[in-house]
């Protein structure tokens, strides 16, 4: 197996991240049960907007580890199979990517900046958080983890299933009290924080109710308006994820349930995912997760994950300008004027310079020996991405990093025999061109 | 003298679609996707059967393979000209480049690269010796949904509503799935079934079109088919227009119908763009409205 000991070791300095002893989670802050301040609700709205930033791409990660390809063969039966279960598992992530956008916009309307920092994986929820969010690979156990993550409150957690060799952590080891138990209370907490402090406290910034389409799919981001408008919101994050009680029969815990049955139903001895491995990881000794992930040992595959991780900083970047609802300039270049052609690239970045980059990563190993298994992407974020306050240097950061990702690109390629790395290389350099040349207008 | 060659007929194109990469093997989060035992898409547009995967159950309404339909020479159609029933191909592995919106987005993305061939042994051209990003004149200007332009499809493929064409097709499929012993076969009828149920969206895609207009000033190839074409006629650039259309996502096939002209005004291509033909028999009349495309 690759290096799977701990990414932190023991007696190494801090390097800042989110430092604390074992068991201590990133996403830990201090929300009280009832909200009475704008700040406290701001605290809860950045963990929620954490938590499902998260979430989003636990589901990416593990959806992308299923096999699928001509070279792994499968019968026609669980090649059509597995594609539904993949097709179920993104739609699930689309959906988590709404929930974010909402999340966004109620920080905006609350006057709070948004928030797309979050914590590397692997991490408990909270401090003493009886499950986790890690990146892990298609398997009973992070069915079951995805299960316990939208169990709605009353149901009974189903009983733990056993986890192969690369499990690298024991929920049932962490065993402290916790802030929640279940994501429904965060949300019923930030709900009644907005009515305990009522209309006066939104202050809606111009254009949150215009552009309200986010995400892969046509699927809308309910306008955040008003007081009404914002809980409507809420009540369709919890509805998705957990479920009404009176029909549960779509929400996200429902659908996690009939994968893990589907899954138990499948020919004994098959697996249906790659042999990848948990929390793939680029540090080897940041203590920013006081659990332990998996050290990409490999050379060549460390800076495939690495560029992986600057195309997911341009991401963030690209969507915090997208959500920052300013006024929009009338001169200057295209991506400061624009705000669809920002949104339209941050889709494009994700279709098409981080799902392949994450197959990529599929196929590479994660050790110098395949045989310890294959890696993934890891979506870290070593430094918090934030949103200059200028714009003129939005535009030259953007730029700068995708010159520099492009020629990444490039040179992995050719030293990795990656054709599909210059693909994505002549994809940033086009993106680039759009946002700043405003080439596709000029078409 | 000018030489006027209308072509149509039925081509495949086997691609992932938005939000998966352009380049998906098997399609995952779009709306096409492989079947068991096909092999993986290659965005190939396909004028000719060699090459394409046609999935079966489709004849007689769709049948790929695109011909030259009619011959004007000077405006005169001349019905027993020897190029009238020959292979009309773009050569080269042509493909929609869109990239998700990167190079061009839904409705305007263009063929790249572009080099039309026709008859055997064969004559033709290509757009330009050299194309690159954004491909300005190769895009598409847009869907097309007038009631005109749906009309025009509707007479061009024969078939007035898919979603009949679709109820028939099921029945086919119900009947191959009950009858064959292939495994492979048979989960792929049912899966086709499942899919034309589950996406009548579709169905209302199938009279859109994309109209493409473009002169063609790169490398010639072959011999001028007509004895009264100029060496001037030949070599002066060579105007190509056609729509595509009646995309039927089942069979991963769709309609194409152009006219290209040579010689005497064939320059005129470029001035066309955004003109589809109109003096084919397929012709489609003026393009009377212009839309944006549906977010995928």
């Amino acid at each position: 197996m690759a290096d799977t000991t701990a990414v932190r070791h023991p007696g190494a300095p801090a390097l800042g991240g989110y430092p604390g002893g074992p068991g201590v989670s990133g996403f830990a802050r201090r929300i009280p049960a009832v909200i009475t301040t704008r700040a406290q609700l701001i605290d809860a709205l950045s963990v929620a907007a954490s938590i499902e930033h998260a979430i989003l791409l636990q589901y990416l990660f593990t959806a992308w580890t299923l096999k699928n390809r001509s070279d792994e063969p499968l019968s026609p039966q669980l090649e059509l199979t597995l594609r539904r279960w993949q097709q179920e598992m993104l739609r699930v992530s689309h959906e988590e990517m709404i929930h974010l956008g909402i999340i966004t916009n109620l920080l905006n309307v609350v006057g709070a900046a948004p928030v797309l920092h979050r914590p590397n994986f692997p991490q408990a929820i909270s401090p003493g958080s009886p499950y986790t969010m890690g990146l892990t690979r298609w398997d009973d156990h992070t069915l079951w983890r995805y299960v316990r993550m939208e169990l709605p409150q009353g149901e009974p957690l189903p009983q733990e299933p056993p986890r192969g060799p690369r499990r690298l952590y024991s929920a049932s080891d962490l065993t402290n009290p916790v802030e929640f138990d279940y994501l429904g209370e965060l949300y019923d907490i930030i709900r009644a924080g907005f009515e305990t402090l009522g209309a006066e406290t939104l202050m809606v910034p111009e254009g949150v109710d215009r552009d309200t389409r986010w995400g892969l799919t046509v699927r809308p981001i309910p306008a955040v308006v008003d007081l009404p408008s914002a809980l409507s919101a809420l009540d369709l994050v919890v509805e998705q994820g957990e479920g009404a009680p009176e029909n549960r029969a779509d929400s996200h815990y429902e659908r996690f349930r009939r994968l893990r049955r589907e899954l138990a139903d499948l020919p004994a001895g098959f697996d249906p995912a790659r042999p990848v491995v948990d929390n793939p990881r680029t540090w080897a000794d940041h203590g920013d997760s006081a659990l332990p992930g998996t050290y990409l040992s490999n050379e060549l595959t460390r800076r495939v994950a690495t560029a992986a991780n600057d195309g997911y900083r341009v991401l963030l970047l690209l969507m915090l300008q997208m959500f920052s609802y300013e006024p929009v300039p009338e001169q200057g270049p295209l991506m400061l004027r624009d705000r669809g052609l920002v949104k339209e690239t941050a889709k494009q970045i994700m279709t098409s310079v981080l799902r392949p980059m994450a197959e990529v990563l599929n196929g590479l190993p994660a050790g110098d020996d395949p045989a310890q298994g294959m890696a993934g992407i890891p979506f870290e974020i070593y430094e918090e991405v934030r949103l200059p306050p200028r714009r003129e240097p939005r535009v030259t950061i953007v730029t700068e990093s995708l010159v520099s990702l492009e020629r990444d690109c490039r040179e992995l390629a050719a030293e990795a025999g990656v054709d599909r790395l210059s693909v994505v290389a002549d994809h940033l350099g086009w993106i680039r061109r759009n946002l700043t040349d405003g080439a596709l207008d000029a078409a | 003298m000018r030489l006027e060659l209308d072509f149509a007929g039925w081509f495949q194109v086997r691609l992932a679609t938005n939000p998966d990469p352009h380049d998906e093997p098997r399609g995952v989060s779009g709306y096409t996707w492989t079947l068991p035992g096909e092999p993986d898409f290659d965005r190939v547009i396909r004028f000719q059967p060699l090459g394409a995967t046609e999935r079966v159950g489709c004849a007689p309404e769709v049948s790929i393979g695109v011909t030259v339909r009619q011959v004007r020479v000077d405006d005169a159609a001349v019905e027993s000209h020897p190029l009238v029933g020959v292979p009309v191909d773009f050569a080269d592995q042509p493909v929609f480049e869109g990239r998700n919106g990167i190079v061009a987005g839904n409705g305007v993305e263009p063929v790249v690269p572009l080099r039309i061939q026709i008859g055997v042994p064969p004559f033709g051209r290509a757009y330009s010796d050299e194309d690159a990003f954004p491909y300005t004149e190769l895009r598409a200007t847009g869907i097309e949904w007038s009631q005109e332009s749906r009309a025009a499809v509707r007479a061009a493929t024969g078939i007035d509503d898919l979603g009949e064409v679709w109820r028939i097709r099921k029945a086919r499929l119900a009947a191959i799935a009950a009858s064959t012993q292939d495994e492979i076969l048979r989960a792929g009828c049912r899966w086709r079934i499942d899919y034309m149920d589950a996406h009548t969206d579709l169905v209302g895609d199938f009279t859109i079109r994309m109209n493409y207009a473009m002169a063609l000033r790169g490398a010639i190839e072959g011999a001028p088919p007509e004895a009264g074409l100029s060496a001037e006629d030949w070599t002066a650039p060579w105007s190509l227009s056609f729509w595509m259309g009646g995309w039927d996502f089942d069979s991963l096939c769709a309609f194409v119908s152009g006219t290209l002209t040579i010689g005497e005004r064939g320059s005129q291509g470029h001035r066309l763009r955004h003109t589809p033909p109109v003096s084919s028999s397929f012709a489609c009349p003026p393009q009377t409205q212009q839309q944006e495309g549906p977010e995928e």
